[in-house]
């Protein structure tokens, strides 16, 4: 065997691997979940290529999509879920943007720049517009003349979903830290630091603030003091938004458990084990809830006993919460293929994927 | 298959590179230099077995040189009197291929855990979760990682091409400290080939990929040139410069033994 052989053999493999790192260079297209809105008769979803679409609920047909289909980009991959005030629609997208849309036409009205990609979904509360941005800052604009009230920085990403109540703003950032802020003013009421970031966004209930962090614990705590009143440990991180309903705290982990913890002292009630990682809070309709998880299955379950009602299989991985509307629920997988299921029965209605259609 | 690679190789490096980043001041950039200093000395045996053997088969240049002459015509009998020499010195002609297999997958590896490690967007920082080791609460403590290091962002590639170049250069000095003289012409070439080829290669990728896996070449590469100065001295780099191979190591004291050999 000659020396040069084994040269030859070297470059191969180099250009092997070559291949193989070069063809790991970010892709133009951002993988992302999609998030849902139902409101009425329509369902909007945002896409990871960057396109907004309302569907009819009923029949799935596309009543609008924004950017408009003769414009062949998209805006940045949109992983928040729309939030909707009067006839017009918001939504964040990764291109740092929060687009307000006309909600009957899907024609821009405005849109806001941040400093940082927009992956929490905008909340309206009062005539406000909280706004929260990888730029580390929560934004407060009037929803009416688009004006900015205030900001306030954290150290770092904000992901999840500002709650709003009784005047004050919660909001959970990657900098380990939970804030509670003036709803008028911006103003620091006080914070809470966890073991690990917060990616979600808080509930409230009464007078707690219930948040999920990394270290993963479910955090309840006081709304006006921010003191700890308990906590509970799961073993994995918490990423899913805690649903509180009645007296009850619905929480999922990335352990694959759906926990239902009772909403006064943090004591469990049941657990429920998906065998696979919980991303997103569940829904609630009728006594039941619906789960997804990263495998793709889609749980209903009796929200009393945690039993399993039914169980759907989409095959892809179901990262946001569905919705539900009128005995139908809808839920968005990787992909942006969408499925409608008869909530009773878990029956499959209707899917579509908007962007391939 | 994949779950083998994930539990075998992606995953021990990653949660190393996580464990350094902790130990380090959160700083992404050293936990990558710290980490390519591990692996070098982890594989140091087998890199020292190779650079001598190396330097063996350079002994054995003028005896290849005879062999072709006495062989020409026939290249079937020419390939095995040159095995059957090797062998009798004990070189492995494929010996320079060992070091690079095993790094390999430590390339790869390490690229994967800086995608994974360094993610800033909600499908990576969820795949790092499937990955993480949670019996150390301290490694998910530490998410999100500052990805900032120098001028850099590790996740990104580098926005004003000072690893690439680096990389080049580096690894073209230390192809050229390696290279053994062939009086063959046709070796001759394709060694001059792969000494422009390599370190190119190498550039090309590390203008695309992720800046930390610039860092880690550029790190290993300054290791492997610092032992690969005290095993064969400047080697033909040093004939660049007007010096004999091997000559420009600083004299040792009379009478005190080389690390050499």
């Amino acid at each position: 065997m000659k020396v040069f052989n084994a040269k030859t053999t070297l470059i191969v493999l180099l250009v092997v691997l070559a291949g193989v790192l070069g063809g790991c260079a970010p892709a133009p297209v951002v993988p992302a979940w999609s998030s849902l809105l139902i409101a009425g008769d329509i369902l909007y979803t945002g896409s990871q290529v960057g396109r907004v679409y309302a569907l009819n609920a009923t029949s799935s047909l596309e009543i609008w999509q924004y950017p408009p289909a003769s414009e062949k980009a998209g805006v940045g991959a949109l992983y928040a879920a729309p939030a909707l005030l009067d006839d017009t629609f918001y939504i964040g997208s990764f291109d740092n943007h929060l687009y307000a849309l006309d909600a009957n036409t899907g024609v821009q009205r405005w849109k806001f720049p941040s400093s940082g990609r927009i992956i929490a979904d905008a909340v309206i509360a009062d005539g406000t517009l909280y706004i929260c941005s990888s730029d580390h800052k929560v934004y407060a604009l009037d929803a009416t003349t688009r004006l900015k009230e205030w900001e306030f920085a954290t150290d770092n990403w904000i992901w999840g979903r500002p709650a709003v109540a009784e005047g004050k703003v919660y909001v959970g950032s990657f900098d380990h830290r939970l804030y509670c802020l003036d709803a008028d003013t911006g103003q620091l009421q006080w914070d809470f630091e966890a073991g690990g970031a917060f990616a979600s966004g808080p509930a409230v209930a009464g007078d707690l603030v219930y948040c999920g962090a990394f270290d993963g614990k479910v955090y309840a705590l006081d709304t006006n003091s921010g003191q700890v009143r308990w906590e509970f440990k799961t073993e994995h991180w918490v990423w899913a938004r805690p649903l509180v309903f009645d007296d009850t705290v619905y929480v999922g982990s990335l352990d694959g458990k759906l926990y239902a913890l009772d909403a006064a002292t943090g004591v469990k009630r049941w657990d429920f084990d998906a065998g696979a990682m919980i991303r997103a809070a569940p829904a609630f309709a009728d006594g039941l809830l619906y789960v997804g998880t990263e495998t793709g299955s889609l749980y209903a379950l009796d929200a009393v006993s945690g039993q399993q009602k039914w169980v759907f299989d989409a095959g892809q991985g179901i990262y946001s919460s569905p919705v539900v509307g009128d005995g139908t629920v809808y839920v968005s997988v990787l992909g942006d293929t969408i499925y409608a299921l008869d909530a009773e029965t878990g029956v499959q209605r209707w899917t579509v994927t908007p962007s391939k259609r | 298959m994949s779950q083998l690679w994930n539990t075998l190789i992606f995953e021990p490096m990653l949660n190393v590179l996580l464990f350094l980043y902790s130990l380090l001041g959160q700083n992404f950039g050293l936990s990558i230099i710290v980490f390519t200093v591990l692996v070098r000395v982890l594989t140091l045996p087998i890199n020292l077995k190779q650079m001598r053997s190396a330097k063996a088969s350079q002994a054995l240049q003028p005896q290849l040189q005879e062999l072709q002459k006495k062989y020409k015509n026939d290249r079937e009998k020419l390939a095995e009197e040159q095995m059957k020499l090797y062998r009798e010195a004990g070189v492995n002609p494929l010996g320079c291929l060992v070091p690079t297999l095993i790094q390999l997958p430590i390339w790869i590896g390490l690229y994967q855990s800086i995608l994974h490690a360094l993610g800033d967007n909600p499908l990576q920082l969820f795949n790092l979760a499937r990955h993480i080791y949670l019996q150390f609460p301290i490694l998910s403590s530490l998410i999100p990682l500052n990805s900032r290091f120098l001028w850099l962002n590790l996740g990104r590639p580098d926005p004003i091409y000072v690893l690439p170049f680096l990389t080049v250069a580096t690894m073209w000095v230390q192809q050229k400290m390696m290279a053994s003289p062939s009086t063959d012409p046709q070796q001759q070439a394709m060694g001059q080939t792969m000494e422009l080829m390599m370190p190119m290669m190498f550039g090309f990728i590390t203008l695309q990929a992720a800046s930390g896996l610039g860092l880690y070449f550029v790190a290993t590469n300054v290791f492997g040139i610092i032992l690969q100065y005290f095993v064969s001295g400047w080697g033909s780099l040093g004939t660049l410069f007007g010096r004999k191979g091997g000559e420009a190591r600083p004299t040792q004291p009379k009478g005190k033994k080389h690390g050499r050999k």
